[in-house]
C-alpha cells in the first residue's frame, strides 16, 4: 500500500469507533460461533452416534380409546399402513407382534410339597432379528417337548422388589428362574397340546411373554382356524431415535409410541429452536456492527472529501484511493473474526469441560 | 492532424461573459508545443475555463475536443469522459498547476511531489531535488506544506505539475504569490522543460504575468 496515500487518508480516522466496531462485531460473531459449536456438539451428544443414544427400537400401536374399542374395529394395522411405515426414511426394519390365537395355561406342580399352581397366560412372537437374547436354547422344534420363553426383565423386578419384599417371600435370581420347568397347556380348535415351558432369558426391550416365531406359527396352525392374523403392535428398528420426523409422523398418524428415547428427539427440537434464537441475536449484533463500520467509513470519507478530491485531480484513480479503506475494512473485520474464533473456542472448551465433569457426557 | 485542444463555441452556463471576449463563443485552437496566455480581469472566468478544459466542471455549452498524444492516440476525446479516461488524462494528458494549489498540508514538500511522481514515475529523485534547489526551496523539502509560505507552496505545486508527462500544461495564475525574480526562475525551468518535451502551455494571469515568450495572448 502506498505510504503517502495512507498518510493522507488516515486523517480523521476515529480509533474509538474502529475499536467499537471490532468489539461489537467480535461479540456478535462469538455468539453466532458459540451457537454453531453448541448446536453441533449437542446434536452429536443427542444423536445416534454418541453411545448415549443408540439405534433403537420403537413400539407402535394404535391408541385404545374407550369408545373406539366398543364401536370401531380392533386397532389392527393394515398392510397399507405397514407399507407406509416401512417406507419412512427413519425406519430400518419393521416387525409384527404375532399373538397365539388359542388359550394358554401355565401350570407348576410340585407333588412332594403338594403345590399345584395354574395361571392363564398369553404368548407372542416377533421376528428373530428383534429379539435381544443370546441363548443357545432359543429355538423351537415341533418334535421337542421344550418351548423356550423370554419374559420381560421388569416382571422379575416387580416380583423381587415389589411383591416378594412386601409378602416376605424369597428373592429369585435370573439363574434360579431359568431352572424352573413348568407345563404349558395349549388348547383350541378342539385340541389340547401339552408342552414344557422353560424361561431362557429376560428381555429389557420386549414387553411381552415371548416365544419363538416358529412355535407361534406351528401352534396357531394346529390350534386356530383364524389364518388372517393382523398385528396390533409393531416393532420398528430406527437408525436414529432422535430423528424429529419420528415423533412428527407418529403424531400425524395418531399412533401411540412406546420409546423413552423419543424424548431426545423432542430435546433436539428444543436445541434447534434455541440455536435459531441465539443465531438471530448474534447475527443482529453483527449486522448492527457492520452498520456502525459503514457509517464510520462514510463519515471518514466525508471528512476527507477534500483530500480525496485532490488525489483524484492529480491523477489517482478512484480505485487506488479507495483501496486503503478497503484493506482497512477487511483487516479489522478479519481481526474481529479471529478474536471471535478464539473466544468461541475457549467458551467451547469451558462448556465441554463442564459437560464432561459435571454431567459425565 | 495537429495535436491540441479545440474550444467550439464554448459558453459558461453559470455566468455571463464579457461581450468583447476572444475566447467565449468562438472557435479557439490551442496547439501542442505552443504557449498561450489568457489575460483577464478577475471574475471573467479563466479558472472556470481551465476547469472546463481539465474536465473538472461541465457547466458550459459548446464543445471541447481533445486530440492528445499521451492520453489517447486514436480518437478525439470529448467530455464527459469515463472514469478511466479521466484518470488517464490526469495522469498523462494534461498537467495542471491549480490556482488553489491543492497540495496536501500534512505531507512535506518533497512528499507532495513524490505522491505525484509515484503515479507517473516521470522524474528521478535527483531531478526533483535539483528543481527544489533551483527554486531556492531545497531547505524546505522536508517541511510540511502547512508551514510553508504561499509562494513556497506555489513552487512545490509547480514542481509537482512538472512531474507529469503531458501534452498540455495548464498554469492558473502560476506566479500570483511570487516576485519577479522567482517568477523568472520558474519561467527558466519551464522553458527548458517545454523545449525538451514539446508540450503546450496555457497560462492565465490577472496582470502578474509569468515572464514567457508566448505565441499568443488572448484576452478573456
Amino acid at each position: 500500500m502506498n505510504r503517502l496515500l495512507w498518510k493522507i487518508l488516515k486523517q480523521n480516522l476515529n480509533k474509538s469507533r474502529i475499536v467499537g466496531f471490532c468489539l461489537a462485531n467480535c461479540l456478535g460473531l462469538t455468539i453466532v460461533l458459540v451457537g454453531i459449536f453448541l448446536y453441533r456438539d449437542l446434536s452429536r451428544l443427542l444423536s445416534a452416534d454418541s453411545g448415549l443414544i443408540k439405534p433403537d427400537y420403537v413400539f407402535v400401536n394404535k391408541p385404545v380409546s374407550s369408545l373406539g374399542s366398543l364401536l370401531a374395529g380392533k386397532p389392527y394395522f393394515t398392510e397399507k399402513e405397514k407399507a407406509d411405515l416401512l417406507g419412512q426414511p427413519f425406519v430400518v426394519a419393521l416387525g409384527e407382534f404375532t399373538a397365539a390365537k388359542y388359550s394358554v395355561t401355565g401350570q407348576i406342580s410340585v407333588p412332594r410339597l403338594d403345590v399345584y399352581l395354574s395361571t392363564d397366560l398369553f404368548l407372542e412372537s416377533v421376528p428373530e432379528q428383534f429379539v435381544d437374547i443370546q441363548s443357545d436354547n432359543w429355538h423351537f422344534d415341533a418334535k421337542e417337548d421344550i418351548v423356550p420363553i423370554v419374559i420381560p426383565k421388569d416382571y422379575l423386578s416387580l416380583y423381587n422388589f415389589g411383591f416378594a419384599a412386601s409378602a416376605d417371600l424369597p428373592l429369585l435370581s435370573e439363574e434360579m428362574i431359568k431352572k424352573v420347568r413348568f407345563e404349558l397347556v395349549l388348547s383350541g380348535n378342539g385340541l389340547t397340546i401339552r408342552k414344557k415351558g422353560r424361561i431362557v432369558g429376560f428381555s429389557s426391550r420386549l414387553n411381552t411373554i415371548l416365544v419363538p416365531e416358529s412355535f407361534i406359527k406351528w401352534s396357531n396352525g394346529l390350534l386356530s382356524d383364524n389364518t388372517d392374523i393382523k398385528p396390533s403392535r409393531l416393532i420398528l428398528q430406527v437408525n436414529d431415535p432422535t430423528d424429529v420426523r419420528i415423533s412428527q409422523y407418529m403424531t400425524e398418524h395418531q399412533l401411540d409410541v412406546d420409546a423413552g428415547n423419543l424424548n431426545a428427539s423432542k430435546a433436539m427440537q428444543v436445541v434447534r429452536l434455541l440455536f435459531v434464537v441465539v443465531a438471530v441475536v448474534g447475527i443482529t449484533i453483527c449486522v448492527l456492527a457492520f452498520y456502525v463500520l459503514l457509517l464510520s467509513f462514510s463519515l471518514l470519507i466525508e471528512k476527507n472529501k477534500q483530500q480525496i478530491d485532490n488525489l483524484s485531480l492529480i491523477g489517482y484513480s478512484r480505485k487506488a484511493v479507495m483501496m486503503p479503506y478497503h484493506i482497512l475494512a477487511v483487516l479489522i473485520t478479519l481481526i474481529s473474526l479471529l478474536c471471535a474464533v478464539g473466544l468461541a473456542l475457549s467458551v467451547r472448551m469451558a462448556y465441554l469441560d463442564f459437560l464432561s465433569t459435571q454431567l459425565g457426557l | 492532424m495537429v495535436l491540441g485542444i479545440i474550444l467550439n463555441r464554448l459558453q459558461p452556463a453559470s455566468f455571463q461573459p464579457l461581450n468583447e471576449s476572444e475566447m467565449w463563443g468562438r472557435e479557439v485552437r490551442f496547439e501542442k508545443g505552443k504557449s498561450y496566455l489568457i489575460d483577464a480581469v478577475s471574475g471573467s472566468g479563466k479558472t472556470s475555463l481551465l476547469s472546463f478544459i481539465y474536465g473538472i466542471r461541465q457547466d458550459y455549452t459548446g464543445e471541447i475536443h481533445l486530440s492528445l498524444d499521451a492520453a489517447n492516440t486514436s480518437r478525439t476525446l470529448q467530455y464527459p469522459l469515463h472514469q478511466e479516461d479521466m484518470t488517464s488524462l490526469w495522469q498523462k494528458g494534461i498537467a495542471f498547476l491549480f490556482q488553489d494549489l491543492r497540495l496536501f498540508p500534512t505531507l512535506t514538500a518533497i512528499e507532495n511531489v513524490e505522491l505525484k511522481n509515484q503515479l507517473t514515475h516521470f522524474k528521478t529523485q535527483t531531478a526533483i531535488e535539483a528543481m527544489f534547489k533551483r527554486l531556492c526551496i531545497a531547505d524546505k523539502m522536508n517541511t510540511t506544506v502547512n508551514r510553508l509560505s504561499l509562494g513556497q507552496q506555489q513552487k512545490v505545486a509547480f514542481i509537482r505539475a512538472l512531474c507529469q508527462p503531458c501534452d498540455f500544461l495548464l498554469l492558473d495564475e502560476p506566479v500570483s504569490h511570487l516576485d519577479a525574480a522567482n517568477a523568472g526562475l520558474m519561467a527558466q525551468i519551464l522553458k527548458e522543460e517545454q523545449q525538451d518535451r514539446q508540450f503546450g502551455i496555457i497560462a492565465t494571469s490577472i496582470g502578474n504575468n509569468l515572464p514567457y515568450d508566448y505565441d499568443k495572448i488572448f484576452s478573456l
